[in-house]
């Protein structure tokens, strides 16, 4: 019960505020530099909605590895204190895949474009 | 840590991770790398869930990675000798239920189910570079990642209620909890291919090569079949899973067996009766209780002979299409018989497993007293021997056709090995397990 | 041991049967038939030194534990459908001398003379059911590999049908072990350990009651869930429609004898106006339909339905009159519907064809073929001194003891039998019959046929004339009123 009256409350809340600003709000006028999409305040180099060349896609997932890699590592960098042996054979197990899965790709040729 | 995620005792879990590494390590080989990788994934495989089985009961964890492992095992026998990719798949695949068979903890579950999932879509889309079979391994894995989402949310609904991730606690009737385990049921449902979450099934098993569409039926859905029992007795005997289940289950046997009447094509008809018998298993988990539990293990071990054998069969004639059955008992008599075996046993005839399987199931059902459920079993077994005699019929009772088939390439030399295993596995689990398993010491 | 042997000796016999070189095959197939007959006459030795109604027990561990259970007995009634069994099988092998394919045509005979043995001494329900449905799959394959030109349809119809009485059957059977155990604790599926349950008096036990009935309806076949077995007699071959109506038929009566009728004894005695009505309108409506029929052998099927109606009518009843003629009606009607489609299937296999109106005068061209049709048509249509007669006799006689109005309409049934039976003997043996007819192919039976038929003749005749002992011999098996 309490449950859906949050839903409610929500979504009228969202409908409501939606509805005002739409009603209340200045007219955003949508031409110039204000209606080009926003990339790192650079100008754009392709039309929106473009694909990128198939490879860039395995790049990215082989960068979110060690982008998570670094997740983990970093808790343990920042702890203080003396790691114990068990979180010691954890980490160097830890790491130990991740530098074999790097090994891997790159005797695979992944890693060229 | 490790001891929260998952169960005591996780040596051979590693030796299941060992294998899958070891497995990758033949890539760095100079040479081609022969028949080196399927070696070691297979001798890995089976080492591993021979340390993991415990004989006095297989529980609702590590006793269940034999039957994993040996649903992949004709996978694995019949892969071409090429390449340590697939072989790594199927091991990480296997290793992903592994880790479900013993996780305790929600994380480790979902890990679980994504390292099982994610290597199956690669599986399909690898079968071959038609456009079908990457339109059936996109739909796989957009549908998947769509179950693994529900899973995630309902996972952050549980913590939301209860605080907690661990798999052990008793799950409170409060409902934002029990919408969350709702959810989380959505990804054992997939991969059961449940109705209404079944529209995958066709096309990916269409697609699939028979050895691996066997993997996908035997060890995903048992996979899927424990992932279920482990969320049904989270849940307690008394929650309304109790008749979502077998609701779910009763309809899910009923489209299945309803949509397989009509097909042409073999893979889709084993498809479907897979489905079908998914939907038992789901009705069955539904009863509750430890007798669910039991009788799932051994529905398993029974439906992996046959449903197996059923798709060696496939391979080992060259068969794609229900027509290309006609004549096979005249072509290959010994063949035939063998598929008639499975089919029997499929549709649940006596003395094959697949009537002990069923009856377990009548059994259950009334034992939770829910004859409805045995009545929508009754119904389903009359419409699936509908399909079941009509490969039958094709394969012993119509004329060969004037001119034979196209040769096919002679399929590898193991295969009709494999196919006699399953069907005589199939056949002895009917006429040894009734006699030795206890059935009432389940039905408590 | 001794009925562990009974069920597995005709199994192996098949395979290896099923293994031998064609020719040799028929040789090998009478006389391992003939050696498992003699096996299952010799059974009466060991079987009348024994006590009790149920005798011949394999019984590991004490009775009602567990239900999976390997517990195998038979009564005299079991004995007497194993002897039928038995009986029918070598005449088949003799009568059928040159089918097609004979090692796997005979092979599959053994595999469902194993089932059927199976089922009649079966008394743990698991088994009961296990060996009822394993039956379907070996008339599956003879009814479609050697049949007529339907063959393929009526098999799929013959599978289909008689399984969705299984699935009612199945569901029954489950049901009542796991009601049964709620009500007194006790798990068992032998059927001595469940004789009058306290399930009977349950609402469910109704439905549990409605769906073995419902289950047992299929096989006999009782109106109006027969239309599996014009086609699937028909289009089966004459050994198989010889099986198919002298034993298969029967476990739908057996399973009412054994299964219901003990373990409900309430709702059967409550449920007798509708069995009873039932059984009447199949006397009569099988008759009817027979009158209809321009094809032999449908018409011979439609007699079956008629002649069970009997059967069905007589159980229900619960006199004695009623329960032994149904008993003694079941050999009876084994004895001369089994000889008809022997009789039909000789004829077939010289014409081809079993148009009635396409016969004419064999009188003449096959005497001894007319002498034999005779004695058994008589037998089936009931003259009194042949077997026929006499369960008909009783069960009637049952019935008017409970129901007159019902006994009278049922005696209709003998009236309209032999308004069928005597036409179509007149016609197909004294009929005008034109140049080139197919009657001309028709030949006189050599010495195998005779043989077969000589022998079923000749129980015609001694169980017409002196049906005391059999029926003394049935008795104590159906003494349920």
């Amino acid at each position: 019960m309490g449950l859906a009256i949050d839903l409610l409350v929500v979504l009228a809340l969202v409908a409501a505020l939606s509805l005002a600003s739409r009603l209340l709000g200045p007219r955003p006028r949508m031409e110039g530099d204000k209606g080009m999409p926003y990339e790192t305040g650079m100008p754009p180099l392709a039309q929106p909605g473009a694909h990128p060349w198939a490879s860039y896609y395995r790049f990215a997932v082989l960068f979110v590895i060690f982008d998570v890699d670094l997740a983990f590592l970093a808790p343990w960098l920042v702890q203080g204190g003396r790691p114990d042996a068990g979180m010691l054979v954890a980490l160097t197990a830890f790491l130990g895949l991740v530098g074999f899965t790097l090994a891997y790709v790159w005797r695979k040729g992944a890693l060229e474009c | 840590m490790t001891s929260l995620l998952v169960a005591p005792n996780p040596l051979p879990l590693l030796a299941f991770g060992v294998t899958v590494l070891a497995v990758l390590a033949t890539g760095f080989a100079r040479r081609r790398p022969g028949a080196t990788a399927r070696t070691i994934a297979a001798t890995g495989l089976v080492v591993a869930a021979a340390r993991s089985c415990d004989p006095g009961a297989m529980g609702l964890g590590a006793g269940w990675t034999p039957l994993f492992v040996a649903g992949a095992l004709p996978f694995l026998a019949l892969l071409p000798s090429a390449g340590e990719v697939a072989p790594a798949l199927i091991a990480s695949s296997v290793l992903g239920m592994a880790v479900l068979a013993w996780a305790r903890h929600l994380f480790a579950l979902f890990l679980g189910l994504e390292l099982m999932s994610l290597p199956l879509y690669l599986l399909l889309a690898r079968q071959s570079r038609e456009r079908r079979t990457l339109e059936a391994a996109l739909k796989y894995f957009f549908s998947g990642s769509l179950a693994a989402g529900l899973f995630l949310m309902g996972m952050a609904l549980l913590y939301v209620s209860t605080g907690s991730f661990s798999l052990d606690q008793a799950v409170p009737a409060r409902p934002a909890a029990q919408l969350a385990l709702v959810l989380m049921g959505c990804a054992p449902l997939f991969k059961l291919a449940a109705f209404p979450l079944h529209f995958w099934l066709p096309d990916a098993y269409d697609a699939a090569s028979p050895e691996l569409a066997s993997f996908m039926s035997t060890s995903v859905k048992a996979a899927g079949a424990l992932m279920l029992l482990k969320l049904s007795v989270a849940l307690g005997p008394d929650s309304y899973l109790t008749w979502i289940l077998p609701a779910v289950g009763a309809a899910t046997m009923t489209v299945a067996n309803l949509l397989a009447l009509r097909q042409d094509s073999l893979h889709r008809v084993l498809a479907y009766s897979s489905m079908a018998h998914a939907g038992t298993l789901i009705l069955l988990a539904g009863t509750g209780g430890e007798g669910a539990l039991s009788a799932t293990a051994v529905y398993l071990w029974i439906y992996l002979f046959m449903n197996a054998g059923a798709w060696l069969v496939l391979r080992a004639g060259g068969l794609r299409r229900v027509s290309d059955l006609r004549g096979l008992s005249a072509r290959r008599p010994i063949l035939a018989l063998l598929w008639a075996v499975v089919i029997l046993s499929l549709a649940g005839i006596p003395p094959t497993g697949g009537f002990f399987a069923k009856l377990l199931v009548f059994l259950a059902a009334l034992q939770a007293d829910k004859p409805w459920a045995a009545a929508a079993l009754a119904l389903n077994g009359l419409l699936a021997l509908g399909y079941y005699a009509r490969l039958v019929r094709e394969a012993f009772l119509e004329a060969a056709p004037k001119e034979a088939p196209a040769a096919e390439t002679e399929p590898p030399r193991l295969v009709p090995i494999l196919v006699c295993v399953c069907a005589l596995g199939a056949l002895w689990l009917g006429l040894w397990a009734p006699a030795a398993v206890g059935v009432e010491a389940w039905l408590k | 041991m001794a009925l562990t042997l009974l069920w597995t000796v005709p199994m192996a016999a098949g395979l290896a049967v099923w293994l031998l070189a064609p020719r040799r095959a028929r040789r090998a197939a009478l006389g391992l038939s003939l050696a498992i007959l003699a096996y299952a006459v010799w059974l009466a030795l060991p079987f009348s030194r024994g006590e009790g109604n149920l005798r011949l027990a394999e019984l590991p561990g004490p009775l009602s534990e567990g239900l999976i259970h390997y517990f195998f007995a038979v009564d005299s009634l079991s004995l007497s459908l194993i002897w039928l069994t038995a009986l029918l099988h070598p005449l088949c092998v003799l009568a059928a001398w040159s089918e097609d394919r004979p090692s796997a045509y005979w092979a599959s005979f053994f595999f469902l003379e194993g089932g059927l043995f199976g089922v009649f001494t079966a008394q743990n329900l698991f088994y009961f059911y296990a060996f009822w449905d394993f039956v379907l799959i070996p008339m599956f394959f003879i009814i479609g590999l050697w049949g007529s030109e339907n063959r393929r349809a009526a098999a799929v119809k013959f599978l289909l049908y008689t399984f969705l009485g299984s699935m009612a059957l199945l569901a029954g059977l489950v049901a009542l072990p796991v009601l049964h155990h709620r009500m007194t604790g006790i798990w068992t599926w032998d059927v001595p350990g469940l004789i009058a349950t306290p399930v009977g008096a349950t609402p469910a036990g109704r439905w549990i009651f409605a769906a073995l009935a419902l289950g047992f309806a299929v096989k006999i076949p009782l109106w109006p869930l027969h239309n599996w077995l014009p086609d699937a007699h028909t289009e089966a071959p004459a050994g198989g429609s010889v099986m198919l109506a002298g034993v298969m038929l029967k476990m739908g009566v057996y399973g009412f004898l054994r299964v219901i009728l003990p373990l409900f004894p309430e709702i059967s005695r409550a449920a007798f106006p509708i069995f009873g009505a039932l059984g009447v309108i199949n006397i009569l409506y099988g008759a009817l339909c027979a009158m209809a029929q321009t094809d032999l052998k449908r018409l011979i099927a439609f007699t079956s339905i008629s002649h069970l109606g009997f059967c069905v009518a007589g159980l229900f009843t619960l006199t004695p009159e009623g329960l032994t003629g149904s008993a003694l009606q079941l050999i009876n009607h084994g004895i001369s519907t089994g000889g008809l489609f022997l009789l039909v299937g000789m004829l077939y296999s010289r014409a081809h064809t079993r148009r009635l109106d396409a016969f004419g005068e064999l009188a003449g061209r096959a005497p001894r073929l007319a002498v034999f049709f005779a004695v058994i048509l008589l037998s089936s249509i009931g003259l009194p001194g042949l077997n026929g007669f006499v369960g008909e006799l009783l069960t009637l006689a049952g019935l008017a003891r409970v129901r007159l109005g019902l006994a009278a309409l049922g005696a209709c049934g003998t009236v309209l039998a032999a308004a069928y039976g005597i036409p179509t003997y007149q016609r197909v043996f004294f009929g005008p019959c034109a140049a080139g007819s197919v009657s001309e192919r028709v030949s006189d039976l050599d010495w195998r046929e005779s043989l077969a038929l000589a022998v079923l003749c000749a129980f015609a005749l001694g169980l017409g004339l002196f049906p005391g002992p059999l029926l003394r011999f049935l008795t104590p098996a159906v003494a349920l009123w």
